[in-house]
């Protein structure tokens, strides 16, 4: 009898220690079991939130103030193309004037790319916010001399840029540098009206992005002198834009066959 | 908000009481011991975006493509609203705030952050784009952040950035324990290298198996959350998430970024082991809004659509 009870108190324990443990177990035993997944689009059926707005109000006007000014008109939808397109024209060559204005050597010619140029200039009006959309970047003017050496890997890197056909990362904007390409194979290749000479070294505006080996030009790494001029290429894309309206000329651009795709 | 809470509160409560008195489930030893509070069956909800780009404002009304599209403001609407419908929400980023509008161009990622805080996005990571000020620069605005930066690949212990970003980052919400860590994509040659200064890329397959040990193993996480900003995939060998998957082990969801890709829902690849590793990424420019949602059952047994058997119906607010 006293026996019975002594295990009935026992039993008690191990169940209640037992129960314990199960407990103490179960606390991390969530376990993944299934999911579920759908992206939502943020279209203008959604409305702004209220609060955000009341954040962003006061930059936003600062921003527009700024921004919405009228700088220029364009005469022509200016995009970026391959083997040479409107944009990267005009931008290059505007570039390439300023350069020269800045050093006090030669410039022989412009190397961007087409990558950089984020938005098309639309024909009409010009604001400061879109200057600012094409090269939101910060990055500055640098020339850098080459050698004959490394500009015969970046005549080659022209060539292979401007066969890639319909995509974004086709084409090399340039000026003051001609070529035809033709089966795969470059000729006439002209720097600054002179037939190139791979036993010259030639000085090359271009952005710092560019001389620090982005988008894999690797040929303007080791240069032999680079010149760093401390101007954004956006602040002299807007000098350019503006100094062309206070002289009252609009903004155009041509293809001219600097670099010539022959089929 | 407090009322807000309440009634998700009492909406548990009436489930409880709807659930015990209907029979669908017997009470169980727990619920007598008062241990009742922890649910059988949690539904976390993972939302995301990625590469914002500034996009404070929906885009012009004459842009080609996106006209009158995305902006920060109106995920934020978005946001709230599922917030008030779900009970364990949370908000990440994988990375490229930065970068895109004037807004960044004028105030440095300023209001981007603002309003990611505002938005109390839970944790972010670092894409390229978050250094085109410099590591100088996004110190500048760090502190409008009220989230972690997640960056377990880059070390940015020779930088000032020093002690400012966390390899990893444990959240909980009802006793669910969830792992986030980021995995940055290389500098070298996509980052002009002065920008990035003295940070030094760890392999990213390395990192992201070590954090997603320590958070599955060592912390005992329920849910491992990798942050990328390697991109979807590529054409080439390039490291991508899809690759990623298949080199690491421990992670269950990859929220990618940097390649812009609209998916339309996260898409399960399997990992090292032959586990399933879901991988999604949400467009660009606050085009859209990533979500996956994760159900977790206390019990052992696998049940299969939990979603339909289990999710309590809108009516149940009205009680
Ligand atoms: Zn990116």
């Amino acid at each position: 009898m006293r026996h019975k009870t002594t295990m009935n108190y026992y039993l008690k324990h191990i169940l209640f220690f037992c129960l314990a443990i199960l407990l103490i177990s179960c606390k991390e035993q969530y376990k993944l079991t299934n999911s579920k997944s759908g992206n939502n689009e943020i279209n203008n059926e959604l409305s702004t939130n209220n609060f955000l707005e009341t954040i962003i109000l006061p930059y936003r006007i600062e921003l527009d103030l700024k921004m919405n000014e009228v700088i220029n008109t364009s005469l022509i939808d200016m995009e970026v193309g391959s083997p040479e397109g409107l944009l990267g024209n005009f931008v290059c060559d505007l570039i390439h004037i300023k350069a020269k204005e800045i050093s006090d050597k030669p410039v022989d010619f412009c190397l961007l790319n087409n990558g950089g140029l984020r938005t098309p200039l639309p024909k009409g009006e010009i604001t400061r916010g879109k200057i600012f959309e094409l090269m939101p970047f910060e990055n500055e003017i640098v020339i850098v001399e080459i050698s004959g050496k490394n500009m015969l890997d970046l005549i080659e890197y022209i060539k292979i840029k401007s066969v890639i056909m319909n995509s974004r990362k086709a084409g090399v904007p340039v000026s003051g540098l001609r070529m035809i390409i033709n089966d795969d194979k470059v000729s006439d290749v002209k720097i600054a009206n002179f037939a190139f000479d791979a036993n010259k070294n030639y000085r090359v505006v271009t952005s710092d992005y560019l001389a620090n080996g982005g988008d894999h030009m690797d040929f303007f790494l080791n240069p032999i002198s680079i010149e760093n001029t401390g101007m954004k290429l956006r602040d002299a894309i807007l000098a350019h834009i503006i100094n062309l309206n206070h002289e009252e000329i609009e903004l155009n651009a041509t293809l001219d066959g600097r670099i010539y795709y022959a089929e | 908000m407090t009322e807000e809470f309440t009634m998700q509160n009492r909406r548990k409560f009436v489930k409880n009481i709807l659930i015990g008195t209907a029979g669908i489930t017997t009470l169980s030893s727990f619920d007598i011991l008062g241990i009742a509070r922890k649910e059988k069956h949690i539904k976390l909800t993972i939302l995301h975006t990625n590469d914002m780009h500034s996009r404070i404002d929906a885009f012009a009304p004459n842009h080609k493509k996106h006209a009158n599209q995305g902006g920060i403001s109106r995920i934020a609407s978005l946001v709230e609203k599922i917030r008030n419908e779900e009970d364990n929400v949370i908000l990440l980023d994988a990375g490229d705030i930065f970068q895109g509008t004037p807004y960044f161009n004028l105030f440095g990622g300023e209001v981007e952050l603002k309003l990611m805080s505002q938005m109390k996005y839970d944790a972010s990571t670092m894409g390229n784009h978050d250094f085109d000020n410099g590591i100088e620069g996004f110190n500048n605005v760090l502190h409008n952040a009220n989230f972690p930066f997640l960056c377990s690949n880059y070390d940015f212990s020779e930088t000032i950035l020093n002690g400012k970003t966390k390899s990893y980052h444990i959240i909980e919400k009802q006793g669910i324990k969830i792992g986030i860590f980021g995995i940055g994509i290389e500098l070298d040659g996509l980052v002009d290298s002065r920008l990035y200064g003295k940070t030094i890329y760890n392999d990213p397959i390395e990192s992201a198996n070590k954090y997603a040990q320590l958070l599955k193993e060592k912390h005992a996480c329920n849910l491992v959350i990798c942050l990328s900003h390697l991109g979807y995939e590529y054409e080439h060998k390039t490291l991508s998430d899809k690759i990623l998957v298949k080199e690491t082990k421990n992670i269950d969801l990859i929220i990618g970024g940097h390649t812009h890709t609209f998916l339309d829902k996260a898409v399960t690849f399997y990992n090292k082991v032959g586990k399933p590793t879901l991988v999604n990424q949400a467009g660009w420019a606050a085009l859209s809004l990533g979500r996956v949602d994760f159900y977790f059952n206390r019990e052992k047994e696998r049940i299969d659509d939990l979603n339909t058997s289990f999710r309590p119906s809108k009516n149940y607010a009205k009680f």
